[in-house]
């Protein structure tokens, strides 16, 4: 996490410490600890894989409780397909934490074009393909439009993305009313969220599309390799020649389009819209990136980390309540989780140096 | 050396014993891995004295004094204040013990007040409630001491430059020191500012305060202070009174910096080392016409295809900033600039870039490297290859690392190794290697060895000589003199963010120009003590 805080106004975070305190370790700017590195092998593995582990781990002791229920074919379906609208707002999210952002207002960006994509087709009649382009056109103006005011005006993604959401709340309640739409959704549309093409389920084919996507795009492409640029150094990245402001507008355009396809899957899944489908996904959306951050590359917000993210409260969720566990405690073993997890790899990757 | 002329010059002072002195250390060494910064170091501090510590980047002086602030615990030797051996484990017992400490960046809260910046460390309070009239007072107390005539409730952002630095100073005397170390407190001013700072400085040393004054402007040093003291390559080299004659000798020897330690002093042959200077008639690689900004005034230079320019001149006169406004990292407000003849008006880096303009940054922590990305992946930033619409070509990318690596020598175990993994030397190596990744064939070098041991100095100099011959144009800035006076066919003086004169190889000696960058603008210090 330290690309946060590093990228503040120095004004704020250095101006009242003093300078002798922070430059203990690097006096004269020779380096240190380089005796250190070695013999931390296994704390590196540890945090590395410790994801994975702990994974395996859970599904194992839920295999256990549950045998007969847990550790099948049609759960495992069930989750993945459960899990795909979580996935890809996840994904979207990746794009800009790899350059350091915060994008806030995804969950009501998603919310809003599910809104507007019923809509379109329940009220006004349109084919769901229309619709879905109309809405994506306007997400990508929308997210556009927020990456200009983040870059230009200088002011934290943070509130403007807050506030950003707060909007879009407000634009969906006047499309809905607070009102579920479900009329008229034609079944080709709802297929998406309940078929199933050789038995894997569509949604989980379209996030893991949409994951193959953004997966390219950040190891693949020279974009990717500048947004991780920025997220290592931004100042250094700026003096490289890579335009970081435009890269970082872009990552709030990915995370827009991000929306759009969890709209399609929530309401494709729920055959309808239904307000507040995802006020509680914001946090699990997170938390699957920052576990990320603890395996393959520590550190670093990648693709293919924050996917295990997912797998992970995915498991997690699917496990406690087959257990039976009410969903308060639910919640409790989640949230502790998630806290755990990323302290330890933090102090994993702290004792590496 | 030659230089040792401690006790005859001295005399009078080398009498006292430790027991006398406020603050002292004796025979400290402290390594940084392979590096000794410090090597066996003795200085004392005596009551109502003031000490210049000159040295240049990697002389020991921020070693010596993160030591004296509690920040560095020694590997060996001991720290005595007022006669007892003191074992500091961080800097709040340094500062218990006395010591106060303005570190040379400037560092206050624009958005707070002149109070709520003084009292950083903490208001009066009692039983856990703050006494804010008991407080104020305090403030107005240390205000009186440094001179500032401003209210305790003026928001920092509207004070000079100047006027934030005596913030800062009156923010360490709110913890009552007996001792002062004020490190380079007049660098990034204009000379009206630094001489009232400079006279405050003095100002506190009569009030019974012992300063260690870090400068390197002679004025100053004449002005304020009563001994000198010389650091290079972690040792003591000279010591003694602050007259004319001493602070010259001293701030040149310091300026000059290490590399020096191969020649003998005093008697170097400015251009020796180093064959004829590319003739005349070269193409122009670089040509700046008064450049002209918040920092800059009326800068004009030209750099032709197989040069090397230097910037000289003292922390804060400007360099830095002529190197970001050439590729347009900082705005200009007038002023031209042309690469190899083509009128350029570069809007960000990037342009600069494309154009074929590098800038090898000089806070390599926080501007050149990106510490956390692979030794790879910082090498091929400014130009990743790629194949059509942006796809990576990795294959090339991967070679292209690996022939950067062996053939700029860079020690590392592969180049997926982070950034971070490698020395100092071989961080500034691979940023090196990065513009030529790229096809730069200007090459803006802000203090490219500082904070890299001797052996990888030489590597990163001679390296830039080779790539200069080899068809391409290098302006370089440095604080060791001796580094410029080797390398650059032609040194620009820096003073006050202008050009303060121009001298080519073979023209002056180090000395002679480390004297040029030192000296200020005496006009403005009349009405001082």
């Amino acid at each position: 996490m330290d690309q946060f805080t590093e990228s503040r106004t120095t004004a704020e975070s250095t101006a009242l410490s003093q300078s002798v305190e922070t430059g203990v370790e690097i006096a004269e700017g020779f380096d240190l600890g380089k005796n250190a590195k070695n013999s931390n092998k296994f704390v590196e593995r540890a945090a590395r894989f410790g994801l994975i582990a702990a994974l395996l781990f859970i599904i194992a002791v839920f295999g256990i409780l549950k045998p007969t229920v847990f550790l099948t074919i049609p759960n495992l379906k069930s989750t993945i397909a459960l899990a795909a609208p979580l996935m890809v707002m996840a994904i979207g999210l990746t794009v800009p934490l790899s350059m350091g952002e915060f994008d806030l207002s995804i969950t009501n960006s998603a919310q809003l074009s599910g809104a507007v994509i019923m809509s379109l087709v329940s009220v006004v009649g349109l084919n769901w393909g229309v619709a879905v382009l109309i809405d994506l056109l306007g997400a990508i103006l929308v997210g556009s439009l927020i990456g200009f005011i983040i870059v230009r005006s200088g002011v934290n993604a943070f509130i403007v993305t807050l506030g950003a959401g707060t909007f879009m709340a407000g634009i969906e309640f006047g499309i809905a009313h607070g009102a579920t739409i479900f009329n008229g959704v034609p079944l080709s549309y709802i297929k998406i969220g309940t078929g199933n093409i050789f038995g894997v389920p569509i949604s989980t084919l379209v996030g893991l599309g949409f994951a193959l996507l953004i997966w390219l795009v950040m190891e693949r492409t020279v974009a990717g390799r500048r947004m991780r640029a920025i997220g290592g150094n931004s100042e250094a990245a700026r003096l490289s020649g890579v335009k970081v402001n435009q890269l970082r507008a872009i990552g709030f355009v990915i995370a827009a389009i991000a929306g759009v396809v969890t709209a399609v899957l929530f309401t494709a899944s729920s055959s309808s819209y239904y307000p507040n489908a995802l006020g509680a996904e914001m946090l699990p959306a997170y938390a699957a990136c920052f576990l990320g951050t603890t395996v393959f590359r520590p550190n670093l917000f990648e693709v293919t980390g924050t996917i295990i993210g997912v797998a992970f409260l995915a498991t997690i969720q699917d496990g406690l309540i087959m257990v039976g566990v009410s969903s308060w405690l639910a919640q409790v073993v989640q949230g502790s989780v998630l806290v755990l997890a990323v302290v330890g790899s933090k102090a994993a990757s702290r004792r590496l140096g | 050396m030659t230089d040792h002329s401690t006790t005859s010059s001295s005399a009078g002072r080398e009498n006292r014993s430790d027991a006398e002195a406020v603050i002292g250390v004796r025979g400290i060494s402290k390594r940084y891995g392979g590096v000794r910064a410090l090597d066996d170091v003795s200085m004392s501090l005596y009551p109502g004295e003031a000490l210049a510590l000159i040295g240049s980047n990697g002389a020991g002086k921020s070693t010596l004094v993160k030591v004296l602030t509690g920040a560095v615990i020694p590997d060996s030797g001991d720290v005595i204040v007022g006669g007892t051996i003191h074992q500091w484990k961080s800097v709040s017992d340094a500062r218990q013990s006395g010591v106060g400490f303005v570190p040379q960046e400037l560092g206050v809260a624009d958005d707070l007040t002149v109070a709520e910046n003084v009292l950083a460390a903490g208001w009066l309070s009692s039983k856990g409630v703050v006494r804010i009239a008991a407080s104020l007072k305090a403030v107005q107390e240390v205000l009186d001491m440094v001179g500032l005539q401003v209210s305790t409730q003026t928001a920092v952002g509207r004070l000079s430059p100047g006027e934030k630095r005596l913030v800062m100073i009156a923010r360490t005397l709110i913890a009552k020191p007996k001792i002062l170390i004020l490190d380079e407190p007049t660098a990034a001013l204009a000379d009206l500012e630094a001489d009232r700072v400079a006279s405050i400085s003095r100002k506190l040393v009569k009030d019974g305060i012992s300063v260690i004054y870090i400068s390197h402007r002679m004025a100053e040093i004449q002005k304020l202070c009563d001994r000198v003291l010389v650091l290079r390559d972690g040792c003591v080299v000279m010591e003694g009174p602050a007259t004319t004659e001493f602070v010259t000798r001293a701030i040149e020897v310091g300026l000059v910096g290490s590399s020096a330690a191969k020649h003998d002093v005093g008697t170097t042959q400015p251009g020796s080392t180093v064959e004829a200077a590319p003739t005349a008639n070269a193409e122009l690689a670089l040509r700046c016409r008064g450049l002209q900004n918040r920092r800059l005034k009326d800068i004009s230079f030209e750099v032709r295809v197989g040069e090397i320019v230097g910037l000289a001149g003292l922390l804060g006169s400007g360099r830095t900033e002529i190197l970001r406004a050439i590729i347009g990292a900082d705005p200009l407000t007038s002023g031209e600039i042309e690469v190899f003849g083509k009128r350029v008006n570069f809007k960000s880096p990037h342009q600069a870039v494309a154009a074929g303009v590098g800038l090898i940054p000089e806070d390599r922590r926080n501007q050149g490297g990106l510490l956390g990305l692979s030794i790879r992946d910082n090498l091929v930033l400014p130009k990743i290859p790629s194949r059509r619409m942006g796809w990576l070509d990795r294959a090339r990318e991967l070679k292209i690392s690996k022939d950067a690596v062996d053939e700029f020598g860079i020690k590392c175990s592969s180049t997926e190794s982070y950034l971070s993994s490698l020395s100092g030397g071989n961080q500034q190596k691979v940023i090196l290697a990065r513009w030529v990744m790229a096809n730069s064939r200007i090459m803006l070098l802000d203090e490219p060895t500082a904070g890299v041991d001797v052996v990888a100095k030489e590597e990163i100099l001679s390296l830039v000589t080779d790539l200069v011959r080899q068809g391409r144009a290098a302006v370089m800035v440095s604080s060791e003199i001796q580094e410029l006076i080797d390398h650059c066919d032609r040194i620009y003086v820096i003073r006050d963010g202008g050009i303060f004169d121009v001298v080519t190889r073979g023209e002056v000696t180090s000395f002679e120009l480390a004297a040029m960058c030192a000296q200020q603008d005496l006009g403005a210090t009349s009405n001082a003590h």
